[in-house]
């Protein structure tokens, strides 16, 4: 199953020696583990990579737990959103969310009595075909929650265009303190290993492999345990876990290429095309399987609230719970002068408007973090920043020839491989912004980029005029996504048999 | 939402800020000072007091009259860490005034005239003491045996004695020579107080071991070389009297495990660890011992930035090698 090599790309944080990542207990775990409720969700028309969706409802209108109410116009390259919550609508109107995404957003008010559509319910005695799979994915609104936020529908359907032979399970999550990936697994292991060999069997892999650090025994085990449960109606497919090193930030494509097959991945390369490999986090493919058996779409994620102001938490939450929710759920936050990041606090945005930002099915943590100011003193040259860059590069050359105007020079330097990770930022000793000025130049032309790892860059800088230029351009890079509506596939030749047994709940 | 200024990420930081990399310097060198004043008693004290006093007081004045600093905030240590390595490279009997000429070189010119903290070239104490070893000879052969004179002795520190002929250090006893009792700089005999104190660095990760270790590994396996070309045979005989008695550990320690002014990537540190070794090996013979050790780190600290552009670059040919557009 395992086997004992180490995979780990070169340079990045060592996470034991550098970051103080939360390293709970399963004692902790078992309390810390909370659904909450909220009173209120505002449920953004985009989460996700691609176009808004349409609202589908008025105003006063009720709605029910799994309810759509945004839908895709069609043709269009986008999700649709559905209710967390049962309710009436109270608001329909625009918001900008803190990565200066404005949207439409959908507010509807709990009315508490947690009703259901009669649809959502354990799928019963069923056969479907790949392009069925897909179908449901497609419509429950599953879209990437490690942060790309890539329809997973589109993406299932490029790999399978791309002919992939190895299926990967992202669990790994280096960020700092958030967990609510290893709560996925540690919660739902056999979810996440069935998504994830309902989803090869659709794209056609022959080979699924979990990625795992070798730090996180209690998880290898699970999937372990859950792989060997379902080993037996899956004999189309292999099976391996794979152990990395933990480090920061391990679970991007471009390291993950690095680590697994040694291949650099260029910008525009994708690692369906040049590995044969297609990358999904492991959240993703739970709320997969629950779309798939349960026929349960996407309305509620697994939230780390966490950070060096906060105990650890991770919360089952619907989609679009405010912030301040979570928060007032978090009893250990005391101070209110700490900041609220939305996202890692490496990586994330300080928000300060907690009522109303809400969770997003990207959002697997919200940060609490004390303010700190860093002595800020002239750089050192002690180059730090370019031992631990990911992308080897050299951020305080590069940092100091675009403070003099030299753009052309640090692209040439390698600038625009820049992934805005934060790692020089975090390690730079004289406390200099480096990742804000890099980022915001590799930024600038690639929406795609830099969506990739939950950028902030242009959060605070980008003006509004420029939210319509990013949705165009966002448009015109989607070519190999298409989301062209599949047809007749009920005689589909490659139809897959999911396993299960009439009635039989998982 | 808001529209309030945020501060945009990262929201945590590294404890290893700048005045922490100084403070674990001072902390690693407090064993040589313990040692240095140990040994030749108040006049050590006076003189380190003195170096680190001059090199902060020279450093402010430059940076006063040059506006170069707006952060009133922040004291730079990086003064008391030169001020200090400088004072250790000394022998105990200099003079004040030749302390002061080494501290006004190496504050000036190499450190202010490149524009202050972090943007020196070259190590300034290691040029301040090459500096007064070249242009001032006979003012730095204050060596003595630390039971010598008294530990409360300080006329040493105005006025000059006579140079000093050092006795062969082969004569010294192995433990004589590791604890440090025999005459030589204040801060570079006691080979145990520079372990700790590199030991204290790695540690603290405050110092990168790769040139240091190819450095002494090197003047190891190239010992020879010095040995043919002195007496015609090959051989290994004086190496550990070498090794513990020339300053050899303390400049590799605390010279070439430098952040500032050593190549940051593995291959281009280990390559300077190498060629400061191949550099003192070949100048030894021709050149006086404290030269023959510090002018090759002033040729290394030359060359870091090349050294580390090309390690980049070769590392990152792939890459380079693709067109690059810019708007």
């Amino acid at each position: 199953m395992a086997d004992r090599r180490l995979y780990s790309f070169y340079r990045g944080l060592f996470t034991g020696d550098v970051l103080n990542f939360s390293k709970r207990s399963p004692f902790v775990k078992e309390i810390m583990f909370e659904r909450i409720y909220p009173s209120k969700i505002i449920l953004p028309m985009k989460m996700h990579y691609g176009i808004p969706a349409k609202p589908v409802v008025k105003v006063d209108d009720y709605v029910r737990i799994g309810q759509c109410v945004g839908m895709p116009e069609k043709g269009s390259f986008s999700v649709p959103v559905h209710s967390g919550i049962s309710g009436k609508v109270t608001d329909i109107s625009e918001i900008v969310l803190p990565n200066g995404i404005r949207t439409p957003a959908v507010t509807i008010v709990s009315d508490m009595k947690r009703a259901r559509l009669e649809s959502v319910k354990p799928r019963s005695g069923f056969s479907l075909s790949a392009k069925e799979a897909i179908g449901i994915i497609r419509d429950a609104g599953i879209c990437g929650m490690g942060g790309e936020g890539i329809p997973t529908a589109a993406k299932l359907r490029r790999a399978r265009t791309e002919a992939v032979q190895d299926f990967l399970v992202n669990c790994l999550q280096s960020e700092p303190y958030s967990t609510s990936d290893l709560v996925a697994i540690t919660e739902y292991p056999d979810y996440v290993v069935l998504g994830a060999c309902a989803c090869a069997r659709a794209v056609g892999a022959s080979r699924c492999m979990f990625l795992i650090s070798e730090n996180r025994k209690e998880q290898r085990k699970a999937l372990a345990n859950s792989i060997e449960k379902i080993r037996n109606e899956f004999k189309d497919l292999t099976f391996d876990i794979k152990l990395f090193r933990e480090r920061f930030p391990q679970g991007y494509y471009r390291l993950v290429a690095r680590a697994l097959y040694g291949k650099n991945l260029a910008l525009g390369e994708t690692i369906e095309k040049t590995c044969k490999a297609v990358l999904f986090n492991c959240s993703t493919m739970l709320a997969c399987w629950e779309a798939l058996a349960d026929n349960i779409p996407m309305m509620s994620r697994i939230v780390s609230v966490t950070g060096d102001a906060s105990g650890g938490h991770n919360m089952l939450v619907p989609i679009g719970t405010p912030v301040s929710e979570l928060l007032s759920n978090a009893q250990d936050i005391k101070n209110g002068s700490d900041r609220i990041v939305w996202g890692n606090c490496l990586t994330g945005i300080e928000i300060k408007d907690a009522e109303n930002t809400p969770v997003v099915k990207t959002t697997s943590v919200i940060s609490v973090v004390r303010r700190t100011d860093v002595p800020r003193t002239p750089c050192i040259h002690c180059g730090l920043c370019s031992e631990c860059c990911p992308m080897n590069l050299s951020p305080n050359t590069i940092y100091e020839m675009l403070n003099q105007g030299l753009r052309q020079k640090a692209a040439e330097e390698g600038a625009r491989e820049c992934i805005a990770c934060g790692s020089c930022s975090y390690v730079c000793p004289a406390g200099i912004d480096l990742t804000n000025s890099i980022a915001r130049f590799a930024g600038e032309g690639r929406i795609i980029e830099v969506n990739s790892l939950l950028d902030n860059s242009g959060a605070e800088l980008k003006p509004s005029d420029d939210l319509e230029a990013a949705y165009v351009g966002e448009a015109s890079l989607l070519e190999d996504y298409s989301d062209g509506e599949e047809e007749g596939s009920k005689a589909s030749p490659d139809a897959i048999v999911l396993p299960f047994e009439k009635d039989k709940k998982v | 939402m808001s529209t309030d200024k945020k501060q945009l990420a990262p929201f945590i930081h590294t404890e290893k800020n700048a005045p922490y990399i100084y403070m674990t310097i001072l902390a690693s060198l407090v064993p040589c000072i313990v040692c240095g004043i140990f040994y030749y008693g108040i006049r050590a004290a006076v003189l380190i007091l003195f170096c680190m006093a001059a090199f902060v007081f020279t450093d402010s004045f430059c940076i006063r009259i040059t506006h170069r600093r707006t952060n009133r905030d922040y004291f730079d240590l990086s003064s008391l860490v030169e001020g200090l390595i400088l004072a250790l490279l000394l022998p105990p009997d200099t003079t004040l005034v030749t302390a002061l000429v080494a501290v006004l070189f190496a504050s000036v010119i190499t450190k202010q005239m490149f524009g202050g903290a972090g943007c020196n070239i070259i190590n300034p104490a290691c040029a301040g003491r090459l500096f007064v070893e070249l242009v001032m000879p006979s003012s730095v052969q204050g060596f003595s045996y630390g039971e010598q004179n008294s530990r409360f002795a300080v006329m040493s520190l105005i006025f000059q004695k006579e140079p000093v002929q050092v006795p062969g250090y082969s004569q010294f006893s192995l433990a004589e020579l590791i604890t440090g009792n025999y005459p030589g700089m204040i801060g570079t005999a006691c080979f145990i107080c520079i372990l700790v104190g590199g030991v204290f660095l790695t540690l603290k990760g405050t110092m990168r071991l790769y040139s240091p270790l190819s450095y002494l590994i090197s003047l190891m396996a190239l010992y020879p070389v010095y040995s043919l070309i002195v007496t015609k045979t090959v051989s290994f005989d004086g190496l550990l009297v070498y090794m513990l008695s020339s300053g050899a550990v303390f400049v590799a320690v605390f010279m070439l495990g430098d952040l500032t002014t050593m190549p940051s990537r593995f291959a281009s540190g280990v390559f300077a660890g190498i060629v400061c070794a191949v550099l003192t090996i070949v100048a030894k013979p021709f050149l006086s011992p404290m030269v023959s050790l510090l002018s090759p780190v002033l040729a290394v600290n030359f060359l870091a930035f090349v050294l580390d552009f090309f390690s980049k670059t070769l590392s990152r040919r792939k890459i380079r090698s693709r067109e690059v557009d810019v708007s």
